[in-house]
């Protein structure tokens, strides 16, 4: 009778100083309804390889700045808010929920209680201001503050509301904040914090965190709140990861997420070798080239492996341009000339290009917004431009521009009778692209434009495209995207600082103001520029995307960049490997190969 | 000999700070920097480029990046790589040192194993048939390129064999399962199996000139008159052989030994890349690949010191064992 009652006692205790089940996330595999319907509640067990081409640089997500860095980080630390790989939207992590104010001044987060790092250390606000203030704010620490800077300069600041609470206050609206503020992956404060000068004096105002967490460090220092933790990194070998024994979601059946024991990933010198090693079993998954596609759909059924060929377009977008500041006033002229950049793209011949550098397996783009972003406009806008290949039509426009072959020498002159003659540029070694330049050159010489084609070093190539002497004429090159479009400011933005095609467009304030004292830009882009301050002042995502579908419009319309094919994702994995989800979010960190490989994967009996 | 191998290595230090210059020249005067592989990138605008050149040096004058690199090598510190974020030893050389040395060894004796018998076997029978073969299969083993005949044995062995149903692998150095493990038979094994491709691809390519220069030399020994003095005083044909004859034409060989050195250090660059073996070569055709200025720097004077050291042993080696040669 003593016995109950002391436990009815500790109970009623417990409640009272409000011990509370822990803030776990079920991921319902299986559930009818939800977007994992689809997928199977699995077992514990196996080991997952794959490979990618480039060692990891460092463990530390803050200072790390390359795609080989960021895949076993996605997986080694968790932000407070996340993309699910599977519908791109926005969703909680380690936050259960966040209140933006009504102003849109301030954005509350509310952590998740009961989440222990993997080492088994309580995550907490502490951990929030840590990472947020101490770290990311500190300008002693090499962050990358870019996405973090207000369009008026200025960083947003933060309050600890209580143990589990934190508020980010803005001196203005910003939407892309969110994103930027909540992706960023937290730190364990008891394992970093005596790298920090500020919390440290007896570095003696050294900061030492700059080179916490490099690669030769004790996987064991290493801690996270991620599926997995690493347990090994072998230069030009391996990154193995093992599941962490304390993450926080789990399945309906009650098992703890993920499935596998371990992950490997190898590291290949060339997507070559990863290839090989595929088709020799020593990969489950792999990503192929169009060029692989023919042996891996002769050997699918005999070796047991699916190969997925999607709809999805890569996310990077490949184009041409001219140079619109060009120093030779004829060619400026001339490659300000909307008609000529019609003709040009008139003159792309994107079957000849889908065929012969993707295989067939690509499609043709318009927009500068990649088309798996949330915010594309559509492929059927009503608005849409579509400039189909048409000699004819290159050839009315260059005729109507007044640049025709006046001496019958089979080159179009300027009035002037000199030869209408420009070099055309790509970065060698990229060989879709120099296939590409030379399908249009094809095209170019049959329209009468007289063009020399050469492929340069990659640090020749940027150092032309970006130096105030604009030494280049027109070129084949390609950006990366993500899912936010708010992110290529830099590029779409008059003085953004990429706008390289026309730099003079951001005049004093822009990349090169000892050139370009005035600016001078299209009359598109102040437009352009308002559009881009009216998306991020509004975090009403479909406000945004009206938006940012003008802004697409006016690109098709105004035509500064001439986008060529995109190729399509392709994926191969072997049967053995069950709940499968394709994604498409390549390219923005979560998953090189747009799959959703971390916890929802599992080895089917 | 003690004053040769003092002054030799006298002769290092002016020769090491030429080569550092000259080296640094080269590097300087290439286009570009570490950082243009960022300049494209979307995310990262002018004040981050400028942010991260101050942080590496790269916004000061070529020489003065030049004292700040030198100073710190004359005091050990050979610099930290820009791409690896770690100091320059370590990018080159952690988890790859060892497999380096053991493929570039492992090559070294299947070369001259095979290499020196055929030669001489060629030699003692020359123009006939046996001679006619090996000296083809060997040319043959030089004129394919390394990276074709790699590519066709991993083929025969994917494709083919289908080595892969066995769980035998053709990528890396051993199997996964014995990857950071402590050395077993097991592991041993996975190793030989491993092994074998890439010491047949870059060994093949060495077996030819080495086959035609104990080839050539043997036959210039075979007329000389030690030969014909060893014979006349009744010698056995097998102890003329090895025991004059080898002995006599080794000299070039040594030479070219000590002149390899480096080799054995960095490793061969294809092999590695299709075999994906983590050597200190591709360790550095990756850096070349990044512009990552410190490790080309340290990597290509510590390849010039090592191959200095392997010519200075290469003539320590020729006085050990040939005793007409005497340094003063």
């Amino acid at each position: 009778m003593k016995i109950i009652s002391i436990l009815l006692g500790l109970i009623l205790l417990l409640g009272t100083i409000g011990i509370a089940r822990p803030d776990y996330v079920t991921v319902p595999l299986g559930v009818p309804g939800t977007i994992y319907e689809g997928f199977r509640v699995g077992a514990h067990g196996g080991t997952l390889r794959s490979a990618m081409i480039a060692n990891p640089v460092v463990f530390n997500p803050i200072v790390a700045r390359d795609t080989a860095s960021f895949w076993p980080l996605a997986r080694l630390q968790n932000s407070l808010i996340i993309r699910n790989p599977l519908t791109m939207e926005i969703e909680p992590s380690l936050a259960t929920h966040w209140e933006v104010a009504a102003d849109g001044l301030s954005i509350i987060f509310h952590l998740r209680r009961g989440i222990r790092w993997s080492d088994g250390e309580p995550l907490t606000a502490d951990d929030l201001m840590f990472t947020f203030v101490d770290v990311f704010l500190n300008t002693d620490i090499d962050a990358r503050r870019v996405d973090w800077t207000l369009p008026d300069g200025t960083l947003p600041w933060f309050t600890k509301i209580d143990d589990y609470t934190i508020k980010v206050h803005f001196n203005m609206t910003f939407r892309p904040a969110l994103i930027a503020v909540g992706g960023i992956g937290i730190l364990p404060r008891h394992k970093l914090w005596h790298t920090v000068a500020r919390l440290n004096p007896a570095l003696g105002g050294v900061c030492g965190f700059n080179h916490a967490w490099g690669v030769g460090t004790d996987p064991a220092e290493i801690v996270g709140t991620g599926p997995f933790v690493l347990y090994r990194f072998i230069p030009d070998v391996e990154i193995r990861m093992k599941r962490n024994p304390n993450f926080w979601k789990f399945d309906p059946a009650g098992n703890r997420l993920p499935y596998w024991d371990m992950v490997v990933t190898n590291i290949v010198a060339s997507i070559d070798v990863a290839f090989l090693m595929f088709r020799n079993k020593e990969l489950d998954v792999f990503g192929p080239r169009a060029e692989d596609l023919a042996i891996l759909k002769a050997e699918a059924p005999i070796k047991g492996f699916t190969l997925l060929i999607t709809e999805d377009l890569a996310w990077g977008q490949e184009f041409v341009t001219v140079n619109q500041d060009h120093p030779d006033p004829r060619l400026r002229e001339l490659f300000r000339d909307l008609r000529f950049r019609e003709a040009l793209a008139h003159a792309a011949d994107t079957e000849t290009m889908i065929d012969v550098v993707h295989l067939g397996l690509a499609r043709s783009i318009w927009s500068p917004v990649s088309v798996n972003s949330p915010f594309y406009a559509g492929w059927d806008h009503p608005d849409i431009r579509w400039r189909e290949y048409s000699l004819d039509t290159a050839a009315a426009l260059l005729d109507e521009i007044g640049i025709i072959d006046t001496d019958g020498d089979g080159w179009r002159e300027f009035a002037d009778g000199t030869r209408v003659a420009f070099r055309w540029f790509t970065n060698a070694g990229n060989e879709l692209r120099i296939t590409k330049s030379l399908i249009m050159k094809d095209s170019l010489r049959e329209l009468g434009l007289y063009v020399t084609f050469t492929g340069l070093p990659w640090p020749e190539f940027v150092g032309r495209l970006l130096a105030a002497s604009g030494d280049w004429d027109a070129i084949v090159v390609g950006f990366t995207a993500g899912v936010d479009p708010h992110g290529a400011g830099i590029i779409w933005r008059s003085i953004g600082g990429l706008q390289f095609w026309r730099f003079s467009a951001g005049g004093p304030g822009g990349r090169h103001p000892a050139a370009f004292p005035v600016a001078d830009p299209a009359p598109w882009n102040a437009r352009v520029d308002e559009l881009w301050d009216l998306q991020a002042g509004t975090f009403d995502d479909a406000e945004a995307k009206e938006y940012f579908a003008e802004f697409q419009l006016l690109i098709n319309e105004h035509l500064p960049l001439v986008y060529l094919p995109s190729g399509q994702f392709d994926f191969a994995f072997y049967n053995h490997l069950g709940n499968f989800g394709w994604s498409n979010i390549n390219g923005t960190g979560s998953d090189p190969w747009g799959v959703v490989t971390s916890f929802d994967l599992r080895q089917l009996p | 000999m003690g004053v040769f191998i003092i002054r030799r290595i006298a002769y290092m230090i002016p020769l090491l700070v030429i080569t550092s210059m000259l080296v640094f020249g080269v590097f300087a005067i290439m286009p570009g920097t570490f950082l243009d592989q960022f300049k494209f990138d979307p995310a990262i605008d002018a004040a981050e480029l400028a942010r991260q050149a101050a942080r590496l040096g790269l916004d000061q004058p070529l020489h003065i990046q030049y004292w700040r690199w030198i100073s710190g090598v004359v005091q050990g510190d050979l610099g930290f790589s820009f791409s690896g974020r770690q100091p320059v030893l370590e990018f080159l050389f952690r988890g790859r040192l060892m497999w380096t040395v053991l493929v570039a060894v492992s090559t070294f004796l299947f070369t001259w194993i095979v290499s020196f018998p055929i030669g001489i076997y060629s030699a003692t029978h020359q123009y006939k048939a046996g001679d006619n073969i090996l000296t083809g299969l060997a040319f043959f083993g030089m004129s394919i390129p390394n990276f074709f005949f790699a590519l066709l044995l991993i083929w025969l062995l994917v494709t083919v064999l289908r080595v892969g149903e066995l769980g035998l692998g053709v990528a890396g150095i051993v199997g996964a399962e014995f990857r950071g493990a402590p050395w077993s038979f097991d592991k041993f094994l996975s190793f030989l199996w491993h092994l074998w491709p890439p010491v047949l691809v870059i060994g093949t390519a060495g077996m030819a000139g080495l086959v035609r220069f104990t080839r050539g030399f043997y036959l210039d020994a075979l007329g000389e008159q030690y030969v014909l003095t060893a014979r006349a005083k009744g010698l056995t044909e097998t102890k003329v052989k090895y025991k004059h004859i080898v002995r006599n034409i080794l000299n070039p060989f040594i030479t070219s030994l000590g002149m390899g050195l480096s080799g054995f250090i960095s490793g061969d660059l294809i092999a590695a890349i299709i075999f994906n073996i983590p050597t200190v070569a591709r360790a550095y055709w990756f850096a070349l690949q990044a512009q990552d200025i410190p490790v080309l720097m340290a990597g290509l004077l510590l390849f010039t010191f090592i191959m200095l050291v392997g010519n200075l042993l290469a003539d320590i080696s020729l006085a050990a064992v040939d005793p007409r040669i005497r340094y003063n």
